[in-house]
């Protein structure tokens, strides 16, 4: 890859990593750091990735590092911390993606990150099971209980009849 | 004695599950947290081919079963703009690129430079012109007035100290400044300021002993020749010190630090030797390393080296 190579997909993926990792951990700051540490990395082995497979890598070495944060990060807020009322905060909320993205940080990390590559990037099964080193099958039951939570969610909340 | 008895084993009796039928499920048995898992992944379109069979089955007998499992469908999330700030930061720059931009910043502030300097030049010039003749003379005249206040003064006496510190300045002027060295120029906004002074009155003398107070003497500005570097010539100017006498560039001189300069990177040894005749005038330079050795008269009419 080169330099050129590089800057492009700085300006094509870079959004789209900071999304994913913003969405996973809800945190802009640390977010900007994580892509800042994958865009780092990259540069440091540029010429020993190829371009056609440089998104895959920007995703799968920003969410090991996003891994790594949340390990070190014990404040990182899960969602068994989540409190009852800023569940109720969102009932009168109409915008379904709005919610359903409120309810997307109420899921389980893995389950939110495989969501969130199927959903925001449309990668495969098996793309998805590359970038977090799960086998398919595991990412198939993540994303369909994911799916799941989401909607029980939806229900719990009076936003589905 | 047979081979049984020997080697005995096992023989599988006639036992057999009492109702075989228990055991098998049907798509109707499903759980409502298993049809939710399977509809979820007929949303997705993941199911095989066999379990697409089931859980169509099911929506045949069940018409709310499929209205149920294709909610699912509606679970997408859309992404939002989220946008990373500071971005391009992270962008690099090519080689090219850089030394394209290093040298646009050169030339850029060079051009900024020699814009300054030939603003400037003009006024420093005009500085120059004007600082260098205001060091004036003080003059200070000397009054038996016992109250220093210029109410006493007349008008007489005003006329009188005027007159007198005039002619007193010009007296001065013209023994410090003869007219032959064509200081006419410098010595008269002397005389005009000299002119506007107001006396100064100190008790206890009489105002016949007026009397002029010593000049202080106007050293003119360096002379500088007018063919001198103009950078030069404005820094002179500035710091008020002539500039050193300008010397004719000697070629040999500079070819040989330029020599002794290589020799000291690349550890050469190269030489450049002149030749003199009698009268001390260069006849021929002679250049010699370890592969080339060159001698190269000189020519009269050339120019000096």
């Amino acid at each position: 890859m080169t330099v050129k190579d590089y800057n492009n997909a700085v300006r094509e993926y870079g959004d789209h990593v900071y999304r994913f990792v913003y969405r996973s951990i809800k945190d802009r700051h640390r977010a900007a750091d994580i892509v800042q540490d994958t865009y780092e990395k990259l540069w440091l082995c540029v010429t020993e990735i190829e371009y056609e497979a440089v998104k895959a890598w920007l995703f799968t070495t920003a969410y090991n590092r996003m891994i790594d944060v949340i390990r070190k990060d014990s404040r990182l807020i899960s969602i068994e911390s989540y409190d009852d009322t800023s569940i109720f905060a969102a009932e009168n909320d109409s915008d379904l993606n709005e919610v359903l993205h409120y309810a997307l940080e109420r899921l389980p990390g893995v389950q939110r990150s495989v969501i969130l590559l199927r959903d925001y990037e449309g990668y495969q099964y098996r793309e998805i099971a590359s970038i977090t080193g799960l086998t398919e099958h595991q990412v198939k039951t993540y994303i369909f209980r994911g799916r799941v939570a989401l909607r029980n969610y939806l229900v719990k909340t009076s936003v589905w009849q | 004695m047979n081979d049984d008895i020997i080697y005995p084993h096992l023989t599988p009796l006639n036992d057999r599950y009492p109702k075989q039928g228990d055991l098998y499920r049907s798509a109707g048995d499903l759980t409502a947290e298993q049809f939710d898992l399977l509809a979820a992944a007929w949303a997705e379109n993941a199911l095989s081919d066999e379990g697409l069979a089931e859980i169509e089955a099911m929506f045949a007998i069940d018409k709310l079963k499929e209205i149920y499992a294709g909610s699912f469908r509606q679970l997408r999330l859309i992404p939002c703009d989220d946008r990373l700030e500071g971005l391009n930061g992270l962008l690099q720059t090519t080689p090219a690129i850089r030394n394209i931009r290093r040298v646009f910043v050169i030339v850029l502030a060079s051009a900024a430079i020699f814009f300054t300097l030939f603003t400037l030049k003009p006024l420093v010039n005009k500085q120059v012109t004007l600082t260098a003749p205001v060091t004036l003379p003080e003059v200070a005249v000397i009054s038996d007035a016992v109250e220093p206040a210029a109410h006493d003064i007349s008008n007489k006496m005003e006329e009188a100290v005027s007159a007198s510190t005039a002619l007193a300045v010009k007296e001065k002027s013209k023994a410090l400044y003869p007219p032959d060295r064509e200081l006419t120029a410098r010595i008269s906004p002397v005389t005009m300021i000299a002119a506007a002074e107001t006396p100064v009155l100190l008790s206890g003398t009489t105002s016949r002993e007026l009397r002029p107070v010593s000049f202080n003497v106007i050293t003119a500005a360096p002379d500088i020749p007018d063919n001198e570097n103009w950078i030069i010539r404005g820094i002179s100017r500035l710091s008020k010190t002539p500039a050193k006498e300008r010397k004719p560039i000697d070629a040999y001189v500079v070819a040989s630090a330029f020599i002794k300069g290589i020799n000291s990177v690349l550890g050469s040894e190269m030489a450049l030797d002149k030749t003199l005749n009698k009268k001390g005038e260069l006849v021929a330079v002679s250049f010699s390393s370890s592969l080339l050795s060159i001698k190269a008269p000189v020519k009269k009419n050339s120019p000096r080296l």
